[in-house]
């Protein structure tokens, strides 16, 4: 039986593979954002409430402040800096620029990834798949609606 | 998945243009205050009470110190400066002295290497306490002991009220307070304490000098206010004390007090290391102000044609352990208690107190929101018992310029409130959808709890209005700098400076706008606000920077302009934009001594349809129609979007928002415990914007950010009403007074 | 704190006890650690050894709910009660045998007041704030268990197989006594491995909550018809899954002043669930 108090793990983040010495308690938000120095996935709640935290592990949508970065080792991991290219916003990405879905910001990467992963299941999702695939990211901000009509809108 | 070309957007006043923070928000780049790092920093903790009222025997950090890799504690002692500090009134300690107020009151601060060691010393350090009896009831509190040994707002103006824990007390006496009517209504409201909920905790990197100052990087609403506090504080001039504006994650009027900066400052300077400071969710629930809990009387005297004869109100606000900006509360409360109508009496008494409960200070439509709930709930009832339509009564009643308000002031500039009922009223209400629905889109969300049994609807209406900008003859202002040169092809380049703080809302681009606008170029650029390098914008609050920043913008551009025209090859112009004097209120009569008390006024109306399972207690808003009297719309899909988000704090205070003391302990300081509007809560807005110029205002702008706050709770709570028929005086309106009904 | 990743039944559960803690989903657990509610030298992850999958009636007690929420073999309450459990991100991670376990979200245990279920002398949540609180089963403590799934399992009559025994998911909650505040009847070390799920003719959940959205149940009622009758199981109410015969038994209901209002929403849920089911 493995025993790990501190382990080396790997993970594949946005294409990169990272090889990090992580305590046992060490949570996947802080190897990324303070380890890797991907700070675009933002905690808001450390209570696994906001989503603002939300990435891709191994193609499933979960919220990084409630996984341990060890529970990670050997994933793919996809968070907001993965989506653009070069010089290239993903549709989603520029659909929320055009439709002002965002106004802090501080919840846009966890909505992004979120609608990311609905979009990859569910191409043209109904108004209601929409709403409901963001119902786990809250935004204290817009009220919603602009977020719903960017994700829409990439959608078609 | 295919990808299209980045684009950034440029624009003038009145167009829609493309926030400039967009793209490094969409792709994760954007620096939020905590994703801030130096080399060499250590990670700063805050030892908070337990208690809401307790004697401080003793501290010992003597474990805590000798822990690896602390590097400092500290304790009031080791405040070199002011111990005290304040927005308006410096009641609060920066370290708790002999005695703690509330619960989570900052005791001791720990710097250590990592985040986890400050923690753990900090658990180490060994508070004794003396609990005693916490003043928690606010009807109760003028009787208690007083919490303040010397009352901190006494001899600042304020109406002479000598009652223990009085933080300030306003009687508006208007015409004869005691005027009969034909008809009365009467009720008592109340109001829960509602959070912020700002999605970026409190967050902040002080970094020494190396000469006995100090630049904090923080995310703040107002970085010279922040500064004037922190600076006497640490004992340094104010130019030793730079604060930078680093990405704000969201405010609504939390942060515009101090958080991390003094603590973090100390510790940076103690340690002479740089130190970050980063609450968690739970430690940002006790480490801002919150939005004052209200129990409001009010009664409305009537003709039976529906003309109101005399208002009258007692509004009692829970001020908490300090200050904070409750002198600014409490004044709107009453100044707004009226509602957007012309009444020729009133009488408006509005006391706000000191308390053992979490300190609550601004929060978006401060004063006004509490107002507006328990106003358009009287308007309500009038309508009702005159048998006369609610929207009628409304437009009867309307203030329009040239009217007298409570406090004597003359509505002058724009103020089209009968146009913004009008308006909101001929919004088309949506039909009802046929059923069967997908259950989110019933009463009950997802829940599943109905297919249509026991549903009813409702429609509700209210109309709100408040100030913009400062009030009470505080000399409010805002400077912008701009520098000229000539670029490479002789084209002109500028640059502008703001200090006024982008908490989200946009005022980048307002800036921009404006600056673009004026120097008739594209080529403009905003740099990082700073108190080093321009004088103070005022704060982000209040519907104010808009206005304010547009006026300073222009008015440096303008000089600057001319200046560079006149052959100047590089200019560099700092100009301080005032907006009309605003004068006190007599503290015996409330009344304006001089032409105003505020520089001017922004209202809104609103239409809501719910849907309401009588049996459950389950709501559903099926939509939201308004509109609102915007002044000019300078960027007018961001004007958009404050209304919708504005819109979403409301229907959270009127369905569900409310923070929970026992004894003045948060017992819900979660998002798990403590329930935020998710996108199933909040129905598609339809706004109208009303544009009818502000004479006094750049542009003819106005505020934007409040009005949709201060009508939604009291617009949803009215359609509430009006599917159940009961009299729902209490916000949140939460299934458990629904239920059975 | 330490990770251990055994590699059978067995040694997970002779690793348990002491200061070791199992993880599966993590979504209960790594909260709780970070609050110190639960302290943990070690963690035994359960990930390699607990099943996890459908076949035939039988559920591994690793499956997410995720994956329970869209399989149409699963009985429809179970189905809808995992589907309404916090937040898809957290279903993609959380596991039906933790889901049975999590914690009450009562604000005095969860704050660390010295209650009843603490090994205190007095619930707190009585005398106190406890408008979400329990409407049965409350004498001693008021929490209200926060699991929608366990209603419906025990709506559905599931029995759970652990590393030492068979028994009805009716044996495996407990209010807690004087002698052991514990909630379920399960012992140290032993480990919940697979739920045997009976098909009912038809089965609903009817959740009612603060928001249109994830939020923990005011009231939770499952309702799953058989052969012989309805049963009815709730969730919201009692400081376990609680089970009724019939409405009428919710006058046997001993609120709290705060918390009288569940039996009056109770009241029509039931009749709702048992419309949708007959």
């Amino acid at each position: 039986m493995d025993v790990v108090t501190s382990q080396t793990i790997g993970v594949e983040v946005n294409g990169t593979t990272y090889e990090r010495e992580v305590e046992a308690r060490r949570l996947l938000i802080h190897l990324l954002r303070d380890d890797l120095d991907l700070t675009g996935s933002h905690i808001g709640c450390d209570t696994g409430n906001c989503g603002a935290c939300s990435v891709i592990l191994d193609r499933t949508l979960v919220k990084s402040c409630m996984v341990l970065a060890i529970q990670a080792d050997g994933a793919s991991i996809e968070t907001v800096e993965g989506l653009a290219g070069e010089e290239q916003l993903t549709p989603l990405q520029q659909a929320f620029s055009d439709h002002h879905a965002l106004q802090c910001g501080y919840c846009t990467p966890g909505m992004l990834m979120s609608a990311t992963a609905l979009l990859r299941e569910n191409p043209k999702p109904s108004d209601e798949e929409i709403a409901k695939a963001i119902q786990g990211n809250i935004c204290r901000c817009t009220g919603y609606w602009n977020i719903f009509e960017a994700i829409k809108a990439a959608s078609e | 998945m295919s990808t299209t070309a980045r684009r950034l957007e440029l624009g003038r006043v009145g167009e829609t243009t493309r926030r400039v923070d967009a793209i490094p928000k969409v792709t994760g780049e954007f620096a939020y205050a905590s994703d801030l790092f130096a080399a060499g920093m250590l990670w700063g903790h805050t030892v908070r009470s337990p208690h809401a009222h307790a004697r401080i025997v003793e501290i010992d950090i003597s474990q805590a110190l000798a822990m690896a890799g602390v590097h400092g504690v500290l304790t009031h002692t080791d405040v070199p400066g002011a111990k005290t500090y304040g927005l308006e009134f410096a009641d609060q300690p920066v370290l708790a002295i002999d005695r703690v107020r509330y619960f989570g009151e900052p005791v001791a601060l720990v710097a250590a290497e990592h985040p986890e060691q400050a923690r753990r010393a900090a658990e180490r350090i060994q508070v004794e306490y003396e609990p005693l009896e916490p003043v928690v009831d606010p009807e109760r509190a003028t009787e208690q002991e007083p919490l303040h040994e010397e009352n901190p707002t006494a001899g600042h103006g304020f109406r002479d009220d000598q009652r223990p824990n009085v933080l300030r007390s306003i009687a508006i006496r208007h015409g004869d307070p005691d005027a009969e009517g034909e008809v009365s209504v009467s009720g008592v409201y109340e109001l829960g304490m509602q959070d912020q909920a700002f999605l970026g905790p409190e967050s902040g990197l002080a970094v020494p000098d190396g000469e006995g100052g100090v630049d904090i990087y923080v995310a703040t609403q107002w970085l010279h206010v922040d500064r004037d506090q922190v600076a006497p504080c640490l004992g340094l001039e104010k130019e030793q004390v730079r604060i930078h504006l680093s990405g704000v994650g969201g405010a609504f009027g939390g942060r515009e007090d101090l958080s991390m900066q003094v603590h973090g400052a100390l510790l940076a300077l103690h340690t002479s290391r740089p130190v970050k400071m980063v609450y968690s969710r739970e430690e940002s629930f006790v480490g801002h102000v919150h939005r004052h809990p209200a129990k409001i009387w009010m009664e409305h005297r009537a003709t039976k044609a529906g003309r109101l004869v005399n208002v009258r109100a007692q509004i009692l606000l829970d001020g908490g352990a300090y200050a904070s900006s409750s002198a600014a509360v409490t004044s709107n409360a009453a100044c707004f208690a009226v509602g957007p109508y012309s009444v020729d009496n009133a009488l408006i008494e509005c006391t706000c107190v000191y308390s053992n409960n979490p300190p609550c200070g601004a929060m978006r439509g401060f004063g006004a929101v509490q107002s507006c709930f328990a106003h358009e709930a009287q308007m309500d009832k009038l309508a009702t018992a005159l048998g006369i339509d609610p929207v009628e009564l409304r437009l009867l009643n309307a203030l329009a310029p040239g009217d007298t308000l409570p406090t004597g002031q003359k509505v002058s500039g724009s103020f089209p409130a009968a146009e913004v009922i009008r308006r909101a009223a001929e919004l088309p209400v949506p039909e009802a959808e046929e059923l069967p629905r997908d259950p989110i889109r019933l009463p009950g969300g997802a829940g599943n709890t109905t297919h249509g049994q026991g549903v009813k609807r409702g429609v509700g209406f209210a109309v709100g209005f408040k100030n913009v900008c400062y009030s009470e003859g505080f000399d409010d202002a805002c400077a912008a700098r701009v520098r000229l040169w000539k670029g490479a092809d002789d084209e002109l380049v500028g640059e502008v400076h703001c200090a006024g703080a982008e908490v989200g809302q946009g005022v980048t681009n307002v800036i921009l706008q404006v600056a673009r606008t004026e120097l008739g170029t594209e080529n403009v650029a905003l740099a990082p606000g700073s108190t080093a390098d321009v004088e103070s914008s005022g704060s982000a609050s209040a519907s104010r920077l808009t206005w304010m920043a547009a006026g300073a913008v222009r008015l440096a551009c303008r000089d600057a302009l001319a200046e560079f025209e006149a052959g100047r090859s590089a200019v560099d112009v700092q100009r301080t934009y005032h907006h009309p004097r605003t004068a006190p209120l007599d503290p015996e009569t409330g009344q304006v001594k001089g032409d105003r008390v505020h520089v001017a006024y922004m209202c809104a109306a609103m239409r809501v349809v719910v849907e309401v399972d009588v049996e459950l207690g389950l709501t559903r808003v099926v939509w939201i129609g308004t509109a609102q009297d915007v002044g000019k719309a300078l960027n007018p899909q961001a004007v958009h979007g404050q209304i919708e988000g504005g819109t979403a704090q409301g229907l959270g205070l009127a369905l569900m928002e409310e923070i929970q003391t026992r004894d003045g302990l948060i017992t819900n300081a979660s998002f798990t415990d403590y329930l935020i509007p998710t996108t199933l809560d909040m129905p598609p807005v339809e706004a109208e914007l009303i544009e009818e110029e502000e004479p006094d205002a750049p542009y003819g702008v106005k505020g934007v950010g409040e009005p949709p706050t201060v009508v939604s709770t009291a617009a949803v709570v009215s359609a509430l009403r009006d599917a159940t028929g009961s009299e729902l005086a209490r916000v949140p309106v939460r299934p458990d007074e629904l239920a059975g009904l | 704190m330490q990770l251990l990743r055994p590699e059978s039944v067995e040694a997970a559960a002779a690793a348990l006890g002491n200061g070791s803690v199992a993880l599966a989903g993590g979504t209960d657990l790594v909260p709780m650690l970070r609050d110190r509610l639960v302290s943990a030298e070690t963690l035994v992850e359960l990930k390699e050894v607990v099943p996890r999958g459908v076949e035939g009636t039988r559920i591994g007690a690793g499956t997410t709910l995720a994956e329970l929420e869209v399989d149409p073999e699963i009985p429809a309450a179970l189905r809808e009660a995992c589907a309404l459990a916090a937040s898809p991100q957290l279903r993609s991670m959380g596991t039906i045998g933790g889901n049975l376990l999590q914690a009450t979200r009562c604000w005095y245990w969860r704050l660390d007041f010295p209650c009843f279920l603490h090994g205190g002398s007095r619930c707190h949540a009585r005398e106190g704030a406890h408008r979400e609180h329990a409407i049965f089963g409350n004498e001693r403590c008021a929490s209200a268990h926060p699991s929608d799934p366990a209603a419906a399992l025990l709506a559905l009559g599931a029995r759970v197989r652990t590393s030492r025994r068979e028994l009805g998911l009716e044996e495996l909650y407990r209010l807690p006594t004087e002698d052991d505040r514990n909630v379920t009847a399960l012992e140290p070390g032993e480990l919940i491995l697979e739920l045997d799920v009976p098909r009912p003719e038809a089965s609903v959940y009817l959740k009612a909550m603060d928001r249109a959205r994830w939020a923990f149940p005011l009231v939770g009622v499952a309702a799953a018809r058989f052969a012989d009758g309805v049963r009815l199981a709730l969730a919201g109410v009692a400081p376990i899954p609680w089970r009724l015969d019939s409405e009428t038994d919710l006058d046997r209901a001993t609120p709290l002043p705060g918390t009288a209002y569940k039996v009056e929403l109770a009241r029509p849920l039931i009749r709702r669930a048992l419309h949708s089911v007959t």
